[in-house]
């Protein structure tokens, strides 16, 4: 039965008018505080507006420029070794039968609703010194006693949680696009006398990786605009910049660089997303 | 041909192992910490257990209040979210209009755009309306985030649902509301309850908005961890206590999620099936 646009619109209504009230508008308004309009602050921060002096700051000043260049990096970091392992884990379970496989299927899945926070914390307490896994690095000789692994400048701890939160992640998506693969291809290679490492190389990467880099953009999104990791492991320079925009907006009221600091991390979220899916040939939306 | 390979029977196990080390080390590491009584520096254990923590929280009154707010919040959410998604959802999954897969991308615009930024916007524009430190502010910002879980399962689930169900109902003369509740309703409910699952536990975990618009009221379980940790000294025992606190629902969480979960439902993955 064919429906109506007005009655498509009405009930699409509800979410739409959520949206637009609660996240959409309060983004507008970050966007005039950037150009100094004081619709956030209390009172004007520049003596005329709108003026793009905000901009000029942001750009001319190292902790911002900083921030930015380090969210990315970092959760570059951990994205790339998350689908290692992820992907290991994946074939791992999808291709053999071993004793305790059953137990290991539940048991990888255990971050995936662990809060942030609580997984920060508890990294926190596994790389600080004294922590298990510090004091069992320096035993083996990884690392020397006094090297940070928490509150680092290189955000080691910032990639080790985000890293153990998103592995379950990638290893659901990785099994599921695994599974999706023509068995009969298989089957076909395997009679032809390829063995499982040809198999591996010439079907199953290729045919999934693709769909999975794709799906990933995410995942990547949510460590790079994170801020609980970042805050809790992060050191206090360089940092994220969810938390420099934290500082600068909640502990000092700088509105408009916090707004400036606000749009420029969307801006960069939206461009990685569209360069992303244009790489990997899939958007958000046909996948 | 799920026989041999590129890795000996050896190397697999050792492999697993090492994973699962590296996913369960963290849990237990907290739950020392919560159950440990007393903890010299130079010992490697704790050498009493005891739940000392649990009831340091308790007697001050730390933990009662928090996880009031969490839950009572999280259940405001789940049904806020079913109720703005279950419209939308239903002719997104089963009207094909033109535009529908704009509003599916439209839709996970909020898990993209990172929360600190739309956070700001709302921290000026709640304290101006004089909404902060409101529970009904809470439920809002949690709503952005939970929404689009619920909206994905709950069109997955209409997807699925055969259209001419719906053209046999109205052809005997049911009205449209009486579809929905008889014909739908019963057929929805699975993706609907693992919507409910992903929406309280991003309710459940939400921080950073909390954070901004409900201080100094409204206090939930992650604010209450970060008011232990955020500052320069981090207090080990109260906080590991919380943890777990937090951690016990995550676990019914997975467990339920074991029935319903499939890589459509997964939160910050783009698939659907």
């Amino acid at each position: 039965m064919k429906m109506k646009n007005i009655t498509i619109f009405l009930y699409l209504l509800p979410l739409f008018g959520f949206y637009l009230i609660v996240w959409l508008y309060p983004l507008i308004l970050v966007f005039l505080q950037s150009l100094g309009i004081p619709v956030l602050s209390l009172k004007p921060e520049s003596e005329v507006y709108p003026t793009l002096e905000f901009y000029r700051e942001f750009f001319s000043t190292e902790r911002y420029i900083v921030a930015l260049w380090f969210s990315f990096w970092n959760s570059l970091v951990a994205v790339i070794i998350s689908i290692f392992i992820g992907y290991a884990l994946a074939l791992v379970l999808f291709l053999y039968e071993f004793k305790g496989k059953r137990i290991i299927n539940i048991i990888y899945k255990l971050p995936l609703f662990v809060p942030y926070l609580v997984a920060a914390f508890m990294w926190w307490i596994l790389l600080t010194p004294k922590g298990f896994v510090y004091e069992f690095l320096v035993a083996i000789g990884v690392i020397q006693r006094g090297t940070p692994l928490v509150n680092d400048p290189n955000g080691i701890g910032i990639i080790v949680a985000n890293t153990w939160m998103h592995i379950p992640y990638v290893a659901l998506i990785s099994l599921g696009s695994l599974k999706l693969v023509d068995p009969s291809i298989v089957e076909a290679a395997r009679v032809l006398g390829a063995d499982l490492k040809r198999v591996l190389r010439h079907i199953y990467i290729p045919l999934t990786m693709p769909g999975i880099l794709a799906s990933l953009q995410l995942i990547f999104i949510s460590m790079f605009g994170g801020f609980s990791v970042a805050y809790i492991l992060g050191a206090s320079f360089p940092t994220y910049m969810s938390v420099t925009i934290y500082e600068d907006v909640a502990q000092r009221y700088m509105w408009s660089i916090g707004s400036v600091q606000a749009v420029m991390y969307l801006i960069t979220a939206l461009i990685i997303t569209y360069t992303y899916s244009k790489i990997t040939r899939k958007g958000l939306v046909r996948l | 041909m799920r026989k041999g390979g590129i890795i000996s029977k050896f190397g697999i196990i050792f492999l697993s192992l090492v994973i699962v080390i590296f996913v369960i080390l963290p849990l237990i590491a907290v739950s020392l910490w919560a159950f440990s009584e007393r903890w010299p520096g130079a010992a490697l254990f704790p050498e009493k257990f005891g739940i000392k923590w649990f009831e340091l929280l308790i007697s001050s009154g730390a933990l009662q209040q928090p996880l009031t707010y969490s839950i009572t919040i999280g259940i405001i959410v789940v049904l806020g979210s079913a109720a703005i998604s279950i419209p939308a959802a239903y002719v997104v999954g089963v009207k094909k209009f033109r535009g529908r897969e704009i509003v599916e991308s439209l839709v996970l615009m909020p898990l993209i755009v990172p929360p600190i930024a739309t956070g700001v916007g709302i921290l000026g524009y709640y304290t101006q309306m004089g909404f902060r430190s409101n529970m009904w502010a809470v439920v809002t910002v949690h709503m952005i985030g939970a929404t689009p879980f619920m909206f994905r399962s709950v069109e997955a689930a209409f997807e699925s649902i055969d259209p001419a169900l719906e053209d046999a109902a109205r052809v005997l003369g049911a009205s449209r509301l009486r579809t929905l509740i008889h014909i739908y309703l019963p057929l929805i409910t699975p993706g609907l309850l693992a919507g409910s699952v992903f929406a309280f536990a991003w309710s459940l975990n939400e921080f950073i908005l909390t954070l901004l618009v409900g201080l100094p009221d409204i206090i939930t379980l992650p604010v209450q961890i970060f008011r232990y940790v955020g500052g320069y000294y981090i207090q080990v025992g109260p906080v590991s206590a919380l943890s777990i606190v937090l951690l016990i629902p995550s676990i019914i969480f997975l467990v339920l999620s074991e029935k319903y979960i499939r890589a459509e439902f997964v939160p910050g993955a783009g698939v659907k099936g």
